[in-house]
């Protein structure tokens, strides 16, 4: 084995001329060389023998480097990942699992352009596009699953709002307000609905939505309180039974509505089954 | 389990749907509570009673009236927290 040794001075390999590199061989093939410009080109690099950190490099040299699958082209921080396994675009520190941040007050475009996240299906006339939630336990408690937004403002887009979320300061200014839960209601889904009946001794409320009890009042006269107040007494009601089918609701209020049920000679009746649908703000 | 309690002069019968106990914590009572509170003016005097208490005969439903027993309650006003959940915006 031959070596180039200087122990007391540095050593010095010196290609001498304009654009001359030094190059490396072994067996008369060139492994590796450094220009003249000062580019380091190596045929391998063995990482095992690397320490130290590397030094910082533009993402859009590091196409197609790392995990297979990933490629970047951004030149700036563009996604963190956090000690605590949290991921965060637009932001070093995310507060949740995902968290995107961005500070755009530009309108939405008609392909989401704007928007934090587009999903954009290229399946043709029978694309479909799903975000979907599941879990252990869906008790219709509202707490598993849902989409909660919180503005401060919210100004009226009626060609891009579909479906608008409850905010904390104008739900009259969104098209179509879906509430927290399983209480998501609006003007086109029931806002409430029971099936109940009996008399005082036997009464029983079998099913319902948006109905926290049943009171009976007197012979045939029963009072459905809602379980969440619909905004505002005037509402439409649709009710049955399995006797005459002679019923009427009054004393409408926003917490609750009396129910009656009558004989076919117009006397109050207790019924075994009744029903109620209610449709309202 | 039940509520009893007086509406103009007759005893009334509020029955909780059992959707809406499913939402609710603690016991089988404190349930009923929380549903007094919510669905009888503040003030009401009531009573709990089991599903098996005997009732009196239903043919003189409309004469039946409430009497205050050993362990009557009033109903007391939600927690701004629960008012708001249940959308009572007049009572916030």
């Amino acid at each position: 084995m031959s070596t180039i040794k200087s122990s007391d001075e540095h050593l010095t390999l010196n290609a001498d001329g304009s654009s001359k590199d030094i190059k490396f061989q072994a067996n008369g093939v060139e492994k590796a060389s450094i220009s003249s410009s000062g580019a380091f080109t190596s045929t391998t690099i063995d990482a095992t023998k690397l320490t130290g950190d590397l030094p910082a490099i533009s993402g859009a040299n590091l196409t197609g480097v790392g995990v297979a699958g990933i490629s970047s082209s951004a030149d700036a921080t563009a996604m963190t990942i956090t000690s605590a396994e949290k991921i965060g675009i637009g932001t070093a520190t995310p507060i949740c699992l995902v968290e995107l941040e961005h500070s755009n007050t530009t309108a939405l475009s008609g392909d989401g352009d704007d928007s934090a996240i587009n999903i954009h299906n290229t399946g043709g006339v029978n694309a479909i596009s799903t975000i979907s939630f599941s879990g252990g336990d869906h008790n219709g408690d509202g707490n598993l699953a849902g989409i909660y937004a919180k503005h401060t403002n919210v100004t009226e887009n009626s060609e891009t709002t579909d479906i608008g979320f409850k905010t904390s300061v104008n739900e009259a200014q969104v098209d179509n307000l879906i509430l927290r839960g399983d209480r998501g209601l609006s003007q086109f889904t029931a806002k409430a609905w029971v099936r109940y009946g009996g008399t005082s001794s036997t009464i029983a409320v079998a099913d319902s939505h948006n109905v926290s009890s049943v009171t009976h009042q007197q012979v045939g006269i029963y009072r459905i309180n809602y379980a969440n107040n619909l905004a505002n007494a005037n509402y439409v009601s649709f009710g049955n039974d399995d006797w005459y089918g002679i019923n009427y609701f009054n004393s409408y209020t926003t917490s609750s509505v009396q129910h009656t049920h009558l004989n076919n000679n117009w006397t109050n009746r207790d019924t075994g089954i009744c029903t109620a649908l209610i449709f309202g703000d | 389990m039940r509520l009893i309690y007086d509406i103009d002069g007759v005893a009334a019968l509020l029955i909780p749907a059992p959707k809406f106990l499913e939402t609710l914590t603690g016991t089988d009572e404190e349930k009923l509570i929380h549903i007094a509170n919510k669905d009888l003016p503040t003030g009401t005097k009531y009573e709990i009673i089991d599903d098996d208490v005997n009732l009196p005969d239903e043919t003189f439903r409309n004469a039946w009236t409430y009497t205050a027993g050993s362990d009557e309650k009033t109903s007391a006003d939600l927690s701004e927290e629960d008012l708001a959940k249940y959308n009572m915006k007049e009572n916030l």
